[in-house]
């Protein structure tokens, strides 16, 4: 309704349909209408031949009369508006009743707006417009929305494919007697966050997290690249410093100036109770036992991928015996901005994990970081998280 | 967690859509403080939060400078800049042409009620003020501007990460420096011509320079459109580069492409695609094929242009698949031409098997132009001729043309 200059929006074309019982009216406000450019007027003579003539054509624009026989304008806008596809179909009431009742009345009833009687030809034309205007201006708007939707919808089922099934957890919790839970939530459709799990030729887990500058479709299309890279990369006698080098070294000439992405990979060597991994950049990973008051911090500097191909990357090791659990996350989590407008930062997430670690199922342990986080502030970057009890 | 706008229905229920209108900023124009205060308390009462007042037209263009309220009620008669002026100067700025502007005006004034609506206002509360029409008028002009701001800022936000998406497309591409490069290495010169839609979509070509004097190019064309096509066609491209060691054999590069491929697709998602080497010291194009378009080529001299094979099963259908492959014969002035699936399939003939029939039949006359750049134009006009304006995905054709004269630098 609001007054909006769109030039490209084509009103001309619109199907207006007036509603009044009296043909002098009718004809009155057809030949109104079209004078003043809107040639494609519909008439109907009271409530009933009205909802008939909608159910035939629907109209874009209904001039709709209040007092008639049969069925009045009152009960038009209700039955129209019980249709949820009419739910903004544009109503104009007139009515010589110019009443505060009336208007009250036609309004509850689902009225759009109100002309009064006797007609006067520059508002009505003016308001017709302006209620044609913003009606297309609406429908082009839902149109490009819901196509974008459905198309992002399918991108993001295949976004999550990505990501390991539940079988491929459930099997690796099975086989190396292992519990492990993990959350991921892109910002919007799609993200550029992603985690894999698989098993070298030792049985052992690798665990990988990424996540791309950026986010969206084109941060998800690097995810895509990435996970295309990793699965054609041979993982016997894995070496994470190793793998890493490789992996920036073919991730390099993929990606354009100022894009890379942050990524941790460790595999799980349960023989001699260690995470070994290495780090591009990624969020420094938690480490606890049963007892600790607090997680331990491993170091995850490094040069994120993308940046410079001959980069050169540094094993790491964090205790993790029987018992022990690790944390990793990306950094949409540790850098949520708070209601207070300040970033929480690593320590801000410690401490949150500090009111967590107790739980020992994965699960709630997750679930209460979470929602911790949910409570702080708002997610405006993907979040992945992933905690692995021994 | 849950996302910035949430992919809900299309339109929310009407409980929902009053959700966020109460926050909506409302400025209350009007030299007369007894009015401000009986509008004001009126929408307070209904429960709108921020109001704000001016009391008169220069105040209230002042206040809607600072701060951009998201509807303003205005009186007209007001000392110094009255509310017509006032309109007239929202109306004149861009920045405030789509704000809501009520204007009060007495039932009876008709020629006021005309001139307001001339000068852009938005709608007319009729004096005296009654507080159901005040009420209504307000909440479906502010629902409104919510749902469109909300369906704005959707598509402003989709449209950028989708124009970033396209640029990255774009990189993919071959550039021109390569065009020049293998131009004096092999003699060979590539045009393309690609009719793109706005949408992004699962059509890529490209080179692999495996040597000096034979390179390799491709053209997929993935199954499905728009954002999941180009999720597979960059996972595509990654694939190829990937396998760039094999390059130097269509036959064996192509078997080992649809192995990845059928690791990485899901059930239902195929490529199609065609591989060949160009190799200029023996003047040959080998070439191995996945459910592609059959290549066209016109030997020099000749009049009508041949048809090369297209046997494979599509990349990603079965890991079992074989891509035999074959070789035409690319000597000096020989032209090629590669297309993709669209193409076919928008040329008007019964049976789209018959499709490459009738692009050669077009084709060939084309290709026979003197210049390389002159064949690629009268082809892609002579395929919009019969086409029209009837394809709906992109349609890309790469033209190759192998030097006749025997120096590769002239041209």
């Amino acid at each position: 309704m609001t007054g909006m200059s769109f030039a490209s929006v084509n009103i001309r074309n619109a199907r207006i349909l007036v509603v009044d019982d009296n043909r002098v009216n009718r004809h009155l406000l057809v030949a109104v209408l079209q004078r003043g450019g809107f040639p494609n007027v519909g008439m109907a003579e009271d409530g009933i031949d009205a909802l008939a003539k909608i159910e035939e054509v629907a109209p874009d624009l209904i001039l709709l009369d209040l007092m008639m026989p049969r069925m009045d304008g009152f009960e038009v806008c209700r039955q129209v508006r019980a249709n949820p596809a009419r739910r903004d179909l544009p109503i104009l009431v007139q009515s010589s009743l110019s009443s505060s009742d009336d208007r009250k009345h036609a309004f509850s009833a689902g009225a759009t707006d109100f002309v009064t009687k006797p007609i006067n030809a520059t508002e009505l034309l003016s308001r017709v417009r302006i209620h044609l205007e913003n009606q297309a201006l609406l429908r082009d708007l839902q149109g490009y929305r819901s196509r974008r939707q459905t198309e992002l919808a399918l991108a993001r089922s295949m976004q999550e494919r990505l990501l390991p099934p539940p079988a491929r957890l459930a099997q690796a919790r099975a086989d190396l007697g292992l519990s492990l839970s993990a959350h991921f939530e892109p910002s919007s459709e799609l993200g550029g966050d992603f985690w894999d799990l698989r098993r070298d030729d030792r049985d052992r887990l690798i665990v990988w997290l990424v996540d791309f500058s950026g986010h969206g479709v084109g941060a998800a299309l690097n995810t895509f690249r990435l996970h295309a890279i990793l699965r054609q990369m041979d993982l016997t006698n894995f070496d994470p410093a190793e793998h890493l080098r490789e992996v920036n070294e073919r991730v390099c000439p993929l990606l354009r100036n100022g894009q890379f992405a942050t990524m941790l990979v460790g595999v799980v060597d349960q023989a001699n109770d260690t995470f070994h991994y290495a780090s591009a950049g990624a969020p420094a990973p938690m480490m606890w036992q049963p007892g600790d008051e607090t997680p331990e911090f491993g170091d995850s500097s490094g040069l994120p991928v993308g940046i410079l191909a001959s980069a050169r990357y540094e094993n790491r090791d964090l205790a993790l015996p029987l018992g022990g659990r690790l944390f990793l996350y990306s950094d949409g989590a540790s850098e949520l901005w708070t209601s207070d407008d300040t970033v929480l930062g690593e320590e801000g997430l410690l401490e949150i994990v500090q009111g967590q670690m107790h739980h020992p199922d994965d699960n709630r342990f997750l679930d209460g970081v979470l929602n911790s986080l949910a409570a702080l502030g708002s997610f405006n970057d993907d979040v992945t998280a992933l905690v692995l009890t021994r | 967690m849950s996302a910035v706008m949430s992919p809900s229905t299309p339109v929310a229920d009407p409980e929902t859509r009053q959700i966020g209108i109460f926050d909506c900023l409302i400025l209350v124009v009007d030299d007369t403080e007894f009015n401000r205060t009986l509008i004001t308390a009126m929408l307070r009462q209904a429960g709108f939060l921020r109001i704000q007042h001016a009391v008169d037209g220069i105040d209230a263009l002042k206040k809607i400078g600072d701060e951009l309220p998201d509807l303003v009620i205005l009186d007209i008669v007001m000392p110094g800049l009255d509310g017509f002026e006032v309109c007239r100067h929202l109306r004149a700025d861009p920045r405030f042409s789509d704000l809501p502007v009520l204007v009060q005006t007495a039932l009876s004034n008709t020629e006021d009620r005309n001139k307001a609506f001339q000068l852009g206002t938005t709608d007319l509360i009729t004096k005296p003020i009654d507080r159901n029409e005040l009420l209504a008028r307000v909440r479906i002009h502010l629902e409104n501007r919510v749902l469109i701001q909300d369906l704005q800022l959707y598509r402003a936000r989709l449209e950028s990460e989708l124009g970033m998406a396209r640029e990255m497309y774009n990189h993919l591409l071959p550039t021109p420096a390569l065009f020049d490069q293998i131009s004096r290495d092999s003699g060979v010169r590539i045009r393309h011509h690609t009719a793109v839609s706005s949408e992004l979509g699962g059509d890529l070509w490209g080179i692999i320079p495996p040597s000096d004097r034979r390179f390799g190019l491709y053209l997929l064309d993935m199954t499905g459109t728009g954002v999941s096509a180009a999720l597979n066609a960059f996972r595509m491209h990654t694939v190829l580069h990937e396998l760039a060691h094999l390059a130097g054999d269509p036959s064996r590069f192509l078997g080992e492409v649809n192995v990845r491929a059928v690791d990485l697709f899901e059930s239902g998602e195929r490529v199609s695609v065609i591989y060949g080497v160009v190799d200029s010291a023996i003047g040959t194009f080998t070439y191995a094929t996945a459910a592609s378009g059959r290549p066209i080529l016109l030997q020099c001299g000749n009049v009508v242009a041949e048809l090369g094979d297209s046997d494979g099963a599509s990349v990603g259908e079965s890991a079992a698949s074989a891509f035999p492959a074959h070789v035409l014969q690319f000597g000096p002035g020989a032209r090629l031409l590669l297309y993709n699936n669209a193409v076919a399939a928008a040329l008007p003939v019964e049976c789209i098997s018959l499709a490459p029939e009738a692009l050669a039949e077009l084709a060939a006359p084309a290709l026979r132009s003197p210049t390389l750049v002159e064949a690629c134009a009268r082809v892609t006009s002579a395929l919009a001729r019969v086409v029209g304006d009837r394809p709906r995905e992109d349609m890309t054709l790469i033209f190759l043309a192998k030097d006749a004269l025997p120096s590769p630098r002239t041209r």
